[in-house]
């Protein structure tokens, strides 16, 4: 077997829960109150309804819920549609530069340890092991520098998390990798051009292919020796692949350094959010002439170049659009993710301040990326002041996190949205004390609306 | 939606029953019954027992069946378990051209697809034919192996096709549901490469499963990548540009060109198991001192390129081993699923003969392939003389065709294994009458196995190679 994959079944073997630090076991449960909020505050979307109706067509003794209800499901059509809910907002957690949303890997944790019986220890463990693996992958090969989708990180850390929750032997969690890479490498159209739902539901897929992966696995299949270093492999699909780090004891745990995202728009908008809000403080939008945003290229690349992000007509390109974002957030003077409703998305008021937006590539701000997420936001009045500022961290980024409070505010302010006060609060009570829990479902209990 | 997206939408929306030509129908028919015997022959492999074990927790409401039991389904979970028992002992049919692969694989798709859709047997056979044509199609078009990507790639865009066709998506639907497949399942090819694993048997039928999950997906409202062939980081990007060459408003016709094939073992070892079949009489085993294959660049690559094919540790690898294959053809006169027992793959006058066994790429019959299958064996005996066979064409090939008698023999041996005779002629009559079946459920539900008991031959030594040769020298 491939001696990559070797390390990392050894070390999802070796990994306990002792092994992981205060600060993880603590940054875990923040990630996992984060996420829970997205997926009910994207609830009633169109996508996650649909997703609740293909996993709810089975039911089963066995398996994980469906996010918010009581129907049991198999655990990868759960992982599906919980996946799709904590994602469609997009408001979770992210690793800039390509490295996608870590957190899409929790929904899939949830419904295997309602599978396989696991206590809150044991929840908390396999959340952190599928983050260190996503991390090392994403380390490993940047996947959409080759026209590819970061959601294989997506399908292998969670087929390596619920491997370690079925409590496989190192011989099957390395089969449990081999068969999530080797099917499992998806294209990066989903995020080219006018996006589709598939933007949001891509890595509630790629979690329901990781889960199979490992119910395969158990199940005795054996997957290609060599997926990754072998020929026609993953690395030579994409030239190399170095796999990261992978925390030891003490070390860093890569769950303590995704970044949060404080409002809920794509990761790159954040700073650019931060700096037209403390602008629209004192300019009134009719008073604009121009608005120039100065970023690095990843962002302009991203959600700032395409001739659709002017005038987008959908939900996800709306979401993945700095002018329309900008524009909306310079009219309102707050941000809500209202703006990406129907109704707003078809504004003209916000489409007419979009054409007087431009977004240009900094080359030092590229240089500066990821380690520092930059925006200079330059507004020109129509009487020809120009104001600017300049953001580097926004609010939630590790250099400069969210507080526990502000991570409960989110929480209330989305799962509020489906949930009575008093159920969210007792929720946040259960959720702070997870691995104090003998039965991880509690988690999928608190929430439950029925 | 891209010119190809409409261009695969189109076609496949066009395809009607009326339009296949008398030959095209019996060839489907033939190919439905070949897959339904790949079928019975692999359902107590443990491959197949794993599969449906994993298949049966998905019970529900709105099932598909897993052939051979009763259990209703997801029907994307009844598309995997069926997947995996028609592929599994590597006998179902074959086509390549630039690129290879199995269509028939498509089949666990649309069965399920069609059980759900409430479909008769007439929309199964167009669904089937235009998705094979998309197949084979692409195989004509493009070397994607080549760049990495495996069979799944190419055979969820027809099997989409061909499920959407089922369940009677719209145009806008069925380039959604299109779009929903390829994207997320790129496969690689490393499936195929070295020590084979049981993946290379079920890498087509997880794209059958997530092709109808894709397709249900799309009715049920999802939308897709809008470019996901030709823009950006779409398939073009990654695997080169090109067009698919199927023509909005000609029939299908390809489906009578896929290679049916004798012996359990991958196609390009067929015409070399019948090279040394044929010659075996013509010396004694214990005098051999060398064997020497000559065969074309893609079965050398599939077959020899690698040290673990003259030690081959697993069933598949050992299926995709030329001097495997070819060694128990001399010493058995025989190949099938019972020499790839362990204790076959560990016996050590096997593993003489395959030390003493080379094989080489000859560029005179690379230059012949894919015309052609040849393959030339020279044995040479201690004494120093030679003997020399050629096959170019194996049974089955479609210049080499097994008649519809041959299949029903190959059928029925395969069957021996799984259940009675009649049940066997049961099921050969039901698909010889698919195009007048008025629900498809008929089939399925006459393939469920009757009782426990096995049946006599194929895994005590009867083989479906003697069934076919059988008749090729009746001829």
């Amino acid at each position: 077997m491939d001696s990559t994959i070797e390390r990392i079944a050894a070390y999802a073997r070796a990994l306990t829960f002792e092994s992981l630090t205060e600060e993880a076991v603590h940054e875990t449960k923040r990630r996992i109150i984060d996420t829970l909020g997205c997926a009910l505050g994207g609830y009633d979307a169109e996508p996650c309804r649909i997703a609740r109706k293909i996993a709810g067509r089975v039911k089963s003794d066995s398996g994980g819920r469906i996010l918010g209800t009581s129907h049991r499901t198999l655990p990868d059509l759960a992982a599906f549609s919980n996946g799709i809910m904590a994602r469609y907002l997009d408001g979770n957690d992210a690793f800039p530069g390509g490295g996608g949303h870590p957190s899409d890997t929790i929904a899939p944790m949830l419904a295997m340890a309602e599978d396989t019986g696991a206590d809150g220890e044991g929840l908390l463990t396999a959340i952190a092991l599928a983050y260190e693996v996503y991390y090392a992958f994403f380390r490993g090969a940047c996947m959409r520098d080759h026209g590819m989708d970061h959601v294989l990180y997506t399908a292998v850390g969670t087929a390596v998390g619920a491997a370690k929750l079925l409590g496989l032997d190192q011989r099957k969690l390395a089969q449990t990798v081999s068969l999530a890479i080797t099917p499992n490498v998806a294209l990066h159209a989903t995020r080219r051009g006018d996006l589709s739902m598939w933007k949001g539901c891509a890595a509630g897929n790629a979690a329901r292919n990781g889960v199979f992966a490992a119910l395969l696995a158990a199940e005795g299949m054996t997957g290609p020796e060599n997926a990754i270093n072998g020929p026609d492999g993953l690395r030579e699909l994409v030239g190399s692949f170095d796999l990261g780090e992978l925390s030891e004891r003490n070390g860093q745990f890569k769950v303590t350094q995704s970044n949060l995202k404080y409002f809920l728009s794509e990761y790159h908008s954040q700073s650019p959010i931060t700096a037209a809000l403390q602008l629209s403080r004192e300019i009134q939008p009719e008073d604009i002439e121009s608005v120039t945003v100065h970023t690095y290229w990843f962002a302009w690349s991203e959600i700032g170049s395409e001739p659709e992000k002017w005038h987008p007509t959908t939900r996800e390109t709306a979401d993945h659009s700095l002018p329309f974002i900008l524009s909306a957030v310079l009219i309102d003077r707050e941000f809500s993710d209202a703006i990406f409703s129907p109704d707003r998305i078809r504004d003209p008021r916000v489409h007419a301040l979009a054409d007087k937006v431009s977004v240009k590539e900094d080359a030092d701000f590229t240089r500066r990326f990821p380690s520092a997420i930059p925006c200079r936001l330059e507004i020109r009045t129509v009487r020809g002041e120009l104001k600017t500022v300049t953001i580097d961290y926004p609010r939630g980024h590790v250099r400069n996190p969210m507080s526990d409070d502000e991570v409960e505010t989110k929480f209330r302010a989305l799962a509020g949205r489906v949930l009575p006060a008093a159920r969210v609060d007792s929720a946040l009570e259960r959720l702070w004390n997870i691995d104090q829990e003998h039965d991880a479902k509690i988690v999928l209990d608190a929430i439950c609306r029925e | 939606m891209d010119a190809t997206t409409e261009k695969l939408v189109d076609y496949a929306m066009n395809v009607q029953y009326d339009s296949l030509s008398a030959s095209t129908v019996e060839a489907c028919k033939l190919r439905i019954l070949d897959t339904l015997g790949c079928v019975a022959g692999g359902y107590d492999h443990p491959v197949s027992v794993a599969a449906r074990t994993l298949a049966a927790r998905y019970s529900m409401d709105q099932p598909a069946t897993m052939l051979g039991s009763r259990a209703r389904v997801a029907p994307e979970m009844a598309a995997f378990a069926n997947g995996v028992m028609l592929r599994v002992l590597d006998l179902s049919d074959m086509y390549r051209v630039k690129s290879g692969g199995h269509p028939s694989d498509i089949i666990a798709a649309a069965l399920a697809a069609a059980e759900l859709g409430d479909c008769d047997g007439r929309s199964l056979i167009t669904a089937i034919a235009a998705g094979y044509e998309v197949y084979c199609s692409c195989c004509e078009a493009i070397d994607l192996n080549s760049k990495g990507w495996d069979q799944p790639v190419y055979g969820i865009v027809a099997a989409a096709l061909a499920a959407s066709k089922l369940l009677d998506l719209d145009k806008i639907q069925m380039a959604h549901a299109l779009a929903l497949a390829l994207v997320p399942n790129m496969a690689l090819y490393q499936t195929r490469q070295g020590e084979l694993s049981s993946w290379k048997g079920c890498a087509a039928a997880n794209a059958s499963r997530n092709a109808l999950f894709a397709v249900l997906l799309a009715k049920a409202g999802f939308t897709g990548a809008d470019a996901p062939f030709e823009g950006k980081s779409g398939l073009w990007d990654v695997a080169g540009r090109f067009e698919w060459p199927v023509q909005v408003g000609v029939p299908p016709y390809r489906i009578a060109r896929t290679h049916l094939k004798c012996f359990p073992i991958c196609y390009h070892g067929q015409s070399a198991v019948w090279t040394a079949l044929e010659m075996r009489e013509r010396f004694q085993i214990e005098d051999v001192a060398t064997v020497r294959i000559y065969t074309y660049r893609t079965a050398f690559n599939l077959m020899a390129n690698d040290p673990s094919r003259w030690a081959p540790a697993t069933r598949e690898t050992a299926d995709h081993s030329l001097p495997f294959v070819v060694s128990v053809a001399l010493l058995d006169g025989a190949v099938s699923e019972s020499c790839f027992s362990q204790s076959r793959l560990r016996e050590p006058r096997l593993a003489a003969l395959m030390s003493r066994t080379s094989v080489c790429e000859d560029e005179l019959l690379s230059m012949q392939c894919p015309e052609s299958s040849p393959c030339r064996i020279v044995v040479q005996l201690k004494d120093g003389s030679e003997i020399i066979n050629d096959v170019r064409y194996p049974k089955g090939h479609d210049r080499n065709p097994m008649s519809a008698a041959e299949v029903e023999d190959k059928f029925k041996t395969l069957f021996g294994s799984y259940g009675s005779l009649r049940q066997a002629k049961r099921m050969i009559a039901l698909a010889g009458e698919l195009d007048r079946m008025k629900d498809i459920g008929e089939l399925v539900g006459g393939f469920a196995r009757r009782s426990r008991q096995r049946g006599a031959g194929y895994l005590r030594g009867g083989h479906p190679g003697r069934a076919a040769a059988g008749g090729a020298n009746a001829t």
